[in-house]
């Protein structure tokens, strides 16, 4: 098992009063899978992603990723955890301006101490890997949505992470882009990347191989493909 | 380290307007106090070169009565208790540590009755030398001769003279071979000297004008075997001693002060000693003066860098605020708050030292003008130009640390959904 939460609960709290947001959660995902989770707004999916993500920890519950009890992690970490284990792809990309396609993809492995040589090879076979050789040296200003959305995939996969978290990937797509989003995120789960994708759109999540659904703070399985 | 270098500097290339406006408090503070700094090293080094001469590192020991040389008025003649300076005395002096050479010999101050014809030099100083003098001194005889042994062995009555006297005397024609008249005595000119080192002074008060107006009566120097036909017998005489750096005259003049010393017997009267004068000591006391005047407007300068120091806190406070998403999403994809902290310190340390840097440039480039314009000679200081360096590393790392942390302490999340 990757991943496993079990009796999970996250509260916010708001002024004087104590939000709960999760309700009990159990969720669990092997190797390999591809997920959608699916919902409406302030259903608890991006709080469930925080959560996957280890940017946020649960009120009360266990969280195991990979082997690994998050619940009693500190920042440090917390950032360890998502440095090696998670790559993430976000709705509006999130890609630094100042810097070429190739050193944004390089980003994580800077963190991860290696080397000037081996970052530029690693996050040039990226770029290829996402159909981007031919743009490294673009600045995120000069590509288009798609091309932004597939650099950031290959930021998320630089790090051959177990899991690829990602949030409305398509939300800033246009109807073309987001299906070949969709085309490549089937192609690095088949060859073997675990993936869990937010969204609210269903026929994103149709993309999965598995959909669950929350609602309210309660995840609901709708069966696997 | 360098990732964090060069990021920085991509940061505030891409705000260039920004980042330049940011350091000109930097700029300026570091500016004022390189182009302050430079003056006071500039009029210290002037004032040092002034009183003690660049590279001749003599000391002057006199015989003094209280506070001022003491003077043969030629009536009251040779001071009573006073012995004559041995060889044993001077072979001591030269063996002190750091001398080079030192010369004894007679001295009179404004002395009278020097003419050729009708000719006369007043207030010229005449000097009985030995053998030590010129080389002591930093002189060279540039036409004609020296003296020689047998001048002092048969009291030959010949003289040198300087280039003002031989204005004065000759008005031109060449003195050489020519006799000049010392207290009615003929002497005949054998040779013409000047300073080794042409060293022109720089005088701008009635003080310096006063140190330097003894060279433009003319001097003339007699072999100190003669001095007894013109002046007294056994008259105590005065020295000049070389060390070999200027920071050993004070103790090289203090030792040789007390080896002379011996000379004088209590019935000398307590008034009358030998005393080494010390340029170096004087030198330092009006540097103090400058320094201190100096030193009020090192502050001024200090706050400028201060208000600099705030400039770079508020931008980098605004930098965090703007780039909000930017720690975000670094923090997602797992940089550590240390890291997020290194980097704004490095932004912010790099912007000061790029300010500090052309900060220097510019303060030289004030000095030179401020020297041009007021004539204040300029010194560049080299410790200053590093310690201005660290310094603006420093103001960086103190006023971007508060921006740095809140930075990192910033939680990915909140910094995500930030607009």
């Amino acid at each position: 098992m990757l991943l496993e939460m079990q009796h999970i609960y996250k509260n916010y709290i708001q002024g004087e009063m104590d939000v709960p947001v999760l309700k009990d959660v159990n969720f669990n995902v092997n190797e390999g899978e591809y997920i959608a989770i699916t919902g409406p707004s302030g259903s608890g999916k991006t709080t469930m992603m925080n959560l996957i993500g280890c940017l946020d920890v649960a009120t009360k519950g266990t969280m195991i990723l990979d082997g690994e009890d998050v619940g009693k992690y500190n920042d440090n970490q917390l950032s360890e955890l998502r440095l090696n284990k998670l790559g993430f792809v976000f709705q509006n990309f999130e890609l630094l301006g100042s810097m070429s396609a190739l050193n944004n993809v390089c980003l994580p492995l800077t963190y991860a101490g290696v080397g000037k040589e081996e970052r530029i090879a690693r996050a040039t076979e990226a770029l290829e890997r996402v159909g981007l050789a031919d743009r490294i040296s673009f600045r995120p200003n000069q590509l288009s949505g798609g091309q932004k959305q597939r650099v950031a995939i290959a930021r998320a996969i630089i790090n051959r992470p177990k899991i690829l978290l990602a949030d409305e990937p398509t939300g800033a797509l246009d109807q073309a882009s987001g299906k070949s989003v969709m085309e490549l995120f089937s192609k690095l789960n088949d060859e073997g990347i675990t993936i869990i994708m937010i969204t609210h759109d269903a026929s994103i999540a149709a993309h999965a191989r598995r959909q669950a659904k929350m609602l309210d703070g309660e995840l609901t399985e709708e069966g696997q493909k | 380290m360098r990732e964090n270098v060069i990021e920085a500097m991509q940061e505030i290339w891409t705000h260039k307007m920004r980042s330049f406006l940011t350091m000109l408090g930097v700029i300026i503070g570091i500016a004022s106090i390189i182009a302050i700094v430079s003056t006071i090293k500039g009029t210290n080094d002037k004032i040092m070169e002034n009183l003690v001469g660049k590279g001749n590192n003599n000391i002057a020991i006199s015989l003094m009565q209280g506070e001022s040389a003491f003077e043969f008025d030629g009536y009251s003649g040779t001071p009573q208790g006073i012995s004559l300076i041995t060889d044993d005395q001077k072979e001591r002096i030269r063996s002190i540590n750091h001398v080079q050479d030192a010369s004894f010999f007679y001295t009179r101050i404004y002395a009278e009755y020097i003419n050729k014809e009708n000719n006369s030099l007043e207030g010229a100083r005449v000097f009985g030398i030995d053998d030590h003098f010129l080389n002591t001194y930093g002189y060279i005889v540039y036409r004609g001769r020296s003296f020689i042994d047998s001048d002092r062995e048969q009291y030959r009555k010949v003289c040198m003279i300087d280039e003002a006297a031989t204005n004065i005397l000759f008005k031109g024609s060449d003195p050489i071979g020519e006799t000049i008249e010392i207290k009615g005595e003929p002497f005949v000119v054998v040779g013409l000297y000047q300073e080794k080192q042409a060293f022109v002074p720089d005088i701008k008060t009635l003080d310096d004008y006063e140190i330097y107006e003894e060279s433009t009566y003319g001097t003339v120097l007699i072999p100190d075997a003669c001095w007894p036909i013109v002046y007294n017998y056994d008259e105590p005489q005065n020295a000049y001693v070389r060390a070999d750096r200027t920071e050993y005259m004070s103790y090289v003049g203090r030792e040789a002060q007390n080896i002379m010393r011996e000379s004088i017997t209590k019935a000398a009267g307590k008034s009358i000693t030998y005393r080494a004068e010390d340029m170096t000591e004087e030198a330092r006391s009006q540097q103090q003066l400058s320094n201190s005047t100096n030193s009020l407007l090192i502050w001024v300068a200090s706050i400028a860098l201060l208000v600099g120091g705030i400039g770079v806190m508020n931008i980098m406070l605004v930098s965090v605020t703007e780039r909000t998403r930017e720690i975000g999403l670094k923090r997602a994809l797992g940089a550590k708050k240390g890291r997020i902290l290194a980097q704004f310190l490095t932004e912010s340390a790099v912007l000061t030292l790029l300010g500090g840097i052309f900060g220097i440039i510019t303060g030289v480039i004030l000095a030179e003008i401020i020297s041009r314009i007021t004539s204040i000679p300029v010194g560049i200081s080299v410790p200053a130009i590093v310690i201005s360096v660290l310094f603006s590393v420093v103001i960086g790392v103190v006023f971007g640390l508060i921006p740095s942390i809140k930075a990192s302490n910033l939680s990915p999340i909140d910094a995500l959904r930030r607009e």
